[in-house]
């Protein structure tokens, strides 16, 4: 009986988990700085959003994901962007848009959810991507210092 | 009761296990500084033009404290699009500023004018505080008097913002003074510490 709830337990907590992340421990930058601007400078500012408007870009940031155990297995690969950040006041005040420069597919992603941006065959135990960032903010929301931290899920399909 | 602990162990181990493929690395960060905060200010005809107030007194009431109001050259009331789409009534000076930065509410902007100096004409002069205004649009600025400080406080307003009054200034009348052409300038100055 121990045994079973214990099971349960582990399969509870691997179902609430949207795929396994993907160590990215590799990536050339651990860390990279950059400063936010005011999005829109013209005198035409409407609303609060536009009024509040701000982007931070970071180009070509670099991935290196470890995929090692997926090779040749049919996998669909995330980027995630976590509910919460430091300096973050509100998940509202934060949209990030990305290009890319090799396989994976641009998108864009709200706090708190993932966007697909490779479906397909595992083929290298290591895949390096760069991605040219553009972090959307809403300054009623936003700290000096926050701290984003993209990362990777993958799901292996059957 | 050993077997049973062994066993324990060896499932807390394959939970161990099982946790450590979703716990991977996290190599990346992006840390975002602070953009700089801005400001703007228009006082005025835009375009760096600088308005002028013309004010008339007639002799007849010289002194009298019967108001004398001040008229403009062109565009000192016009529109600040799309917010204040409307040109301010005629001979009135338009007040537009405008304060932003990060977090909502947490700093604050002030408009202050440098009223110190005065209006001359030759050796003579007319201090400002004998000038004033009517607000005939927006509620930031009340109509007042200059007076005659260097940091007299218009408004004041938290980011981010934008805020626009029509200010028609007009002469208090007061004194009799020399005859003359007396001019001056008044500095305006908003500031977002």
């Amino acid at each position: 009986m121990r045994a079973l709830a214990f099971l349960l337990i582990i399969v509870a907590s691997q179902g609430a988990l949207s795929g396994e992340k993907l160590d990215d421990a590799g990536s050339p930058r651990s860390r990279v700085d950059t400063t936010v601007r005011w999005l829109h400078t013209n005198e035409g500012l409407t609303t609060p959003e536009l009024i509040n408007a701000m982007v931070a870009t970071v180009p070509n940031l670099e991935f290196r994901l470890d995929t090692s155990r997926y090779v040749g297995k049919k996998a669909r690969i995330y980027l995630v962007v976590p509910d919460f950040m430091p300096g973050l006041r509100s998940p509202s005040g934060l949209r990030v848009e990305w290009k890319t420069r090799g396989a994976f597919l641009a998108g864009s992603a709200l706090p708190g959810t993932r966007a697909l941006v490779y479906d397909g065959t595992i083929k290298l135990p290591s895949m390096h991507e760069a991605l040219d960032l553009s972090i959307y903010l809403d300054a009623r929301y936003f700290e000096r210092g926050l701290r984003f931290e993209p990362r990777f899920e993958i799901d292996v399909l059957p | 009761m050993t077997d049973s602990r062994s066993r324990f162990t060896l499932r807390l181990m394959a939970a161990a296990a099982l946790l450590g493929l979703t716990a991977s690395a996290h190599a990346v960060t992006v840390v975002i500084g602070g953009g700089a905060a801005e400001i703007a200010l228009r006082v005025g005809a835009t375009a760096g033009t600088i308005s002028t107030v013309t004010f008339a007194p007639a002799a007849a009431t010289a002194g009298t404290g019967a108001l004398v109001l001040g008229t403009t050259n062109a565009a000192a009331g016009s529109a600040q699009a799309p917010n204040f789409g409307t040109a301010c009534a005629a001979n009135n000076v338009r007040i537009w500023a405008r304060a932003r930065a990060p977090v909502a509410a947490t700093r604050t902007a002030t408009l202050q004018v440098n009223s110190s100096g005065n209006l001359t004409s030759g050796g003579n002069s007319i201090p400002f505080t004998d000038f004033g205004w009517v607000t005939s649009a927006g509620t930031e600025i009340a109509s007042a008097n200059f007076s005659g400080s260097a940091t007299q406080t218009l408004m004041t307003f938290q980011n981010s913002n934008e805020v626009s009054v029509c200010l028609r200034f007009q002469f208090l009348n007061t004194t009799i003074y020399p005859s003359g052409a007396y001019t001056g300038q008044l500095t305006f100055n908003l500031a977002m510490p």
